[in-house]
């Protein structure tokens, strides 16, 4: 119950952020250089041209109109309309948006296991022979890049052993889901590198709350070592825990830009480079809300997971 | 954890950072020299053999490091130097202190990647917008961590102390609570300046590198002849892994001697 | 029952911390094991339960508790010791208890055969509740006495045989410690536990058991009944540990007969004086929590005032106030005669450096990053505008005066030993030049001998300097030890004040009464069981 009241004022809160992360993300799209019109017909248009376009794209009137225009645009669900096709912005996004969104949850989904799992075998006795093999293991796979992990997996798991395919083509109007192989590769890859990081994350907050008193006490209680991570351990480092998983957010919507490329997968990461070079300000605009969204949800969650911890008890 | 392993991480950090720094100065050959066939295996007067338009593999490793290490590593200095004078002033004063978390939450919730492209494409000199991404990504975190670290120093008897004795603030902050910074902010600051190679990799692995030809370009332009001359892609590979696993061992090894 | 045969424990750079101990404890007997800080205490302790802390490990002899060889025991067959047949209590057993738990959860995990009525009668033995409300409380929502009665619950949940003490009184105040001995007693001897407990306090050792050892450096260097050892100790540390241990009883038998220590020299103005003071803490919703109020008294140079009373009582604030570390809602301080301004940093330079504090915690009233040097340094340069030469070697003679090595002034806090660094504070405070110095609990972190030279050191100060002495603690051996004038306080107000055998000799005051009562006595400790024995 009080998780619940936290995370309401937390979401309130988040509402709030995202509404200044809007005004930033329309100012920095005005700062660009050139525009949409000058895109579209090209270097050698004339001014004529030019002008009549941008008239017809409404970017004439003044920035801080535009955007209450849109603001006003998005609490009704209407993004606009993408400059160069005249398609809905909805409508550009709407797929990918799916494609990308199954794309990081089942990333997300993964890091989380194996971070706890790991993060807690290797935290909950620093300096045991499990400890160091994670430890070790984990630091090699996250020094590596993301593409490289990419390139090496393409390279011994798609060409050399054939299990899954090398592209993750996903056909319009499907989701990726109809066809789970293609995903395999661009999940594992963004497992690899931001479970590594995961783990080295959980497994120093593990370390920290294993050296509490209350978990020496628990263990010297004759509890058995499960009870003693179940019950006494993990329930403490909850909210950090749940910190680092906040953090693996930001992380995934980024890793996946990358991954979309190597793979070929229609995501928002691919689209997002495609529209910042068409400086097509709607779709932008709502890539970049939309990204921002996920992640303060993520941290508000976590953070609200702290705020329902009862409090410490206070030394005499 | 081993104690010799953070002094082999050091050497290997020191050694491929001064690689990266100083390679263009005693490359063999130009960056966009031709020396032979494409994708030539090792051997004939190059050593790691050629890349996909035939240059020398050893002669491109030497010039591409440079925007993947320099930048990082000017920007990752700038951050920390702003963002943990940030964090330190803030720090002491409760309104600021709110004030300053919710501008930098704000900041926070933009993925680093699509800041980088907005600067990319409103900056014309890629360099710049390298640096300037790299600082408005990692300011914030720097700011919080500085932050938390400085108030129980502020808290603290000896601060105390100090001001009770008639100090100015700026000499208390200079003189008693800085020392007590410097220790944590540059072991965070190495993991801000892997985060910050990161993000320059993908950048140039992307097509958006800051110099021709850097690290995570060379990897993306010969993945496809690795099979003919693997060390095109593996070569770059293991300069960056090195890079970033000694620097993450060397932050380590230092953030678990202050602890 | 059990049995520690040779016992040797090192680190891994080969220091050793038990050097061969051998002990004997049959079942229903009680031993005390005391040492000062690193002599082995913990480490022995957990030794009984199989446990060794990172950094140590066993490296020759064994233990045996109940048959049972605890270090080549299985991990199954060490938990079930631990959960059936030992039960262990370590230091600060509020801290033990993890805080997201309920406290039904915590009690009955323990349990040997889990159920409603096993619960009930866990907690019923020490007084506590078993209604649904009380079970789904957290740890942080009970109050301090109510979390220690938890712990203890806990532990004797599985009904064991054996219980464990690692220091049962530290951290508390008087009036707890009291009650919790009381409570351990009387368990013990209702279930018939076999009871080891280590400690620093003999006082309290003397009080649980009727065998003692004395550890040193990780040696036992004395061993005998608690009456021997502790009421006429013939090995030279364990007389040098008696001695040293502040005794309220012995201390107000001796000023009877001497008459009362240090008298003030001379009338006149008094060093310091402080009218009508109302301290409070302002809370984060802007409410106003009164700390004390309606406090005066006043210290004359060369004397010491005692300011005593249960925790939360105000006393810590006032002296903080005092110093002018915290804004007080009225009251005026004066400094021989003149009136000074509340806050120090508002203070005029030659005033600021009259009136200085010694914490309870020199570690956080030392800077890590500066040498010692450095910080006795400081004041003489800031205050009184000495130049380098001068303040260095100025620090160097406080640091003399202080019985510091010259060695000391090079390094860092975190090289000094507790004594050491609380003799450093208080070169720095002496640095300042101070006519009254304040000193807030400044011996309640420390062993029992290095209180002792720290007392010394008062003791000269005041002698020599003519300094006027603010002394807050909650010790009244200390404070028996070392004032001239008493002042009580209750709930922030004063309640009691005079000299040392006018107010604690026959106390007037309920509080003193009861403070009186619960200050812990070795020699009345010893002298019972004398009693008992005869």
């Amino acid at each position: 119950m009080r998780l619940a009241w936290a995370a309401v004022r937390r979401l309130a809160v988040a509402a709030l952020t995202l509404t200044a992360v809007s005004a930033l993300l329309f100012a920095a799209v005005e700062l660009l250089p050139g525009d949409v019109a000058t895109h579209i017909l090209g270097p050698h248009a004339t001014p004529e041209r030019v002008a009549t376009l941008r008239a017809q794209l409404d970017l004439d009137s003044p920035a801080p109109l535009r955007y209450g225009r849109w603001l006003a645009g998005v609490a009704t669900g209407d993004l606009g309309s993408a400059a160069v096709t005249g398609r809905a912005v909805t409508d550009v996004i709407g797929d990918r948006l799916a494609n990308t969104a199954v794309l990081a949850g089942a990333a997300f989904v993964a890091i989380a296991v194996i971070a706890i799992g790991l993060g807690t075998a290797a935290g909950r006795r620093t300096g045991s022979p499990a400890d160091s093999g994670i430890s070790t293991v984990t630091l090699v796979a996250l020094s590596t890049p993301e593409f490289v992990v990419a390139g090496l997996l393409v390279a011994g798991v798609a060409f050399g052993l054939g299990w899954f395919p090398a592209v993750s083509l996903v056909p319009v109007g499907t989701t990726p889901l109809s066809r789970p192989a293609i995903l395999v590769l661009p999940v594992a890859t963004l497992t690899i590198v931001g479970g590594a990081f995961a783990t080295r994350l959980v497994r120093a907050v593990v370390a920290g709350a294993a050296a509490r008193p209350h978990v020496e006490a628990a263990r010297l209680a004759g509890l058995p070592e499960g009870q003693v991570l179940r019950r006494h351990l993990l329930p403490t480092a909850a909210a950090p825990i749940a910190q680092v998983l906040a953090f693996m957010v930001p992380y995934l919507l980024g890793g996946a830009v990358v991954v979309e490329r190597v793979f070929s997968y229609p995501g928002l990461g691919s689209l997002l480079v495609e529209q910042v070079a068409a400086r097509d300000a709607s779709v932008v605009l709502a890539i970049g809300l939309l990204l921002a969204t996920a992640v303060t949800v993520a941290f508000a969650l976590a953070d609200a997971v702290a705020a329902a911890q009862p409090a410490r008890t206070e030394a005499w | 954890m081993n104690p010799r392993l953070p002094r082999a991480a050091i050497a290997v950090c020191l050694a491929l950072l001064v690689a990266a720094l100083v390679g263009p100065w005693v490359a063999p050959h130009g960056p966009a020299e031709s020396v032979g066939a494409p994708y030539r295996p090792p051997g004939h007067g190059s050593l790691l053999g050629t890349d996909h338009l035939g240059r020398d593999l050893w002669s491109k490793l030497l010039h591409g490091g440079r925007s993947v290490v320099a930048l990082p590593l000017a920007a990752t200095a700038a951050s920390t130097l702003i963002g943990a004078v940030l964090g330190a002033l803030t720090a002491s004063r409760r309104v600021a202190s709110r004030a300053l978390q919710r501008s930098l939450d704000v900041v926070v919730v933009i993925p680093p990647l699509l800041v980088l492209l907005l600067l990319l494409y409103g900056v014309d000199d890629r360099a710049a917008a390298l640096v300037a991404a790299i600082v408005v990504v990692s300011v914030p975190f720097v700011a919080r961590f500085t932050r938390a670290v400085a108030t129980p120093v502020l808290a603290s008897g000896y601060v105390e102390q100090a001001v009770a004795l008639g100090e100015s603030r700026a000499v208390v902050l200079l003189r008693e609570v800085a020392p007590n910074l410097v220790g944590p902010v540059l072991a965070d600051a190495g993991t801000r300046f892997v985060g910050a190679v990161y993000l320059a990799a993908a950048a140039g692995f992307l097509g958006f590198g800051a110099g021709a030809g850097d690290w995570g370009a060379l990897i993306a332009a010969n993945i496809e002849g690795a099979p003919l001359n693997p060390w095109g892609v593996v070569a770059p590979c293991l300069a960056l892994a090195g890079l970033t696993a000694s620097a993450n061992l060397v932050a380590d090894g230092f953030a678990r001697r202050l602890s | 029952m059990i049995r520690v045969a040779g016992l040797t424990v090192a680190d891994r750079a080969g220091r050793v911390v038990l050097a061969g101990v051998d002990l004997h404890v049959p079942a229903g007997a009680t031993l005390g094991v005391v040492g000062e800080s690193g002599s082995g205490k913990t480490t022995l302790v957990l030794a009984l339960l199989g446990h060794t802390r990172r950094g140590v490990q066993r490296v020759a002899g064994g233990v045996t508790v109940d048959g049972v060889d605890v270090f080549a025991a299985t991990d199954r067959k060490r938990q079930r010791l631990r959960r059936e047949t030992v039960a262990h209590l370590g230091q600060d057993p509020a801290s033990a208890l993890t805080p997201t738990m309920r406290v039904g959860q915590l009690v009955a995990e323990r349990l040997r055969r889990p159920g409603p009525a096993a619960l009930a009668t866990a907690l019923g033995a020490l007084g506590l509740p078993a209604n649904r409300a009380f079970l789904r409380r957290r740890p942080g929502e009970l109050s301090g006495g109510q979390r220690q009665r938890v712990a203890l619950a806990r532990a004797l949940a599985s009904d064991p045989g054996v219980l464990l003490l690692d220091e049962p009184t530290t951290g508390l105040d008087v009036l707890t410690q009291d009650l919790v001995l009381g409570e351990l007693d009387r368990l013990r001897r209702a279930r018939a536990l076999t009871l080891v407990v280590v400690s620093h306090d003999l006082a309290a050792v003397a009080r649980l058991a009727d065998e003692v050892a004395v550890l040193r450096s990780g040696v036992v260097v004395d061993r005998g009944t608690t009456v021997d050892v502790l009421g006429s100790p013939i090995h030279e540390y364990s007389r040098r540990l008696v001695d040293a241990c502040p005794d309220l009883a012995t201390r107000l038998a001796a000023s009877h007969r001497h008459g009362p220590a240090g008298a003030p020299a001379g009338g006149g103005r008094p060093a310091l004086e402080v009218n009508g003071l109302r301290v409070a803490h302002r809370e984060r919703r802007g409410r106003e929590v009164v700390a004390a109020q309606d406090v005066s008294f006043s210290v004359g140079p060369g004397e010491c005032l005692a300011l005593v009373g249960p925790s939360g009582s105000g006393k810590t604030t006032i002296a903080r106030a005092v110093v002018g570390l915290h804004r007080p809602e009225e009251g005026t301080i004066r400094l021989d005669g003149q009136v000074v301004a509340p806050l120090a940093r508002q203070r005029p330079a030659p005033q600021r450096g009259r009136l200085q504090l010694v914490a309870q915690d020199p570690a956080g009233s030392l800077n890590p990053r500066r040498t010692i040097a450095s910080a006795v340094a400081r004041p003489l340069r800031l205050l009184h505008g000495l130049g380098r030469e001068a303040a260095s070697a100025e620090a160097l003679a406080l640091l003399a005066r202080v019985c510091l090595e010259p060695l000391v002034a090079g390094r860092y806090p975190d090289q000094l030993s507790g004594g050491e660094r609380q003799r450093a504070a208080i070169a720095r405070a002496l640095a300042a030049r101070p006519d009254v110095l304040v000193c807030d609990e400044v011996t309640s972190a420390l062993d029992v001998s290095v209180q002792a030279t720290v007392l010394d050191l008062l003791d000269g100060l005041r002698h020599d300097l003519g300094l006027a002495v603010l002394f807050v603690s909650h010790d009244l051996g200390v404070v028996a030890r070392v004032a001239d004038r008493v002042l009580v306080l209750d709930a922030g107000r004063v309640c009691a004040q005079g000299t040392l055998i006018d107010v604690l000799d026959q106390p007037g005051h309920d509080t003193t009464r009861r403070l009186v009562a619960a200050a812990p006595s070795l020699s009345d400790a010893v002298a019972r069981r004398r009693a008992e024995s005869a």
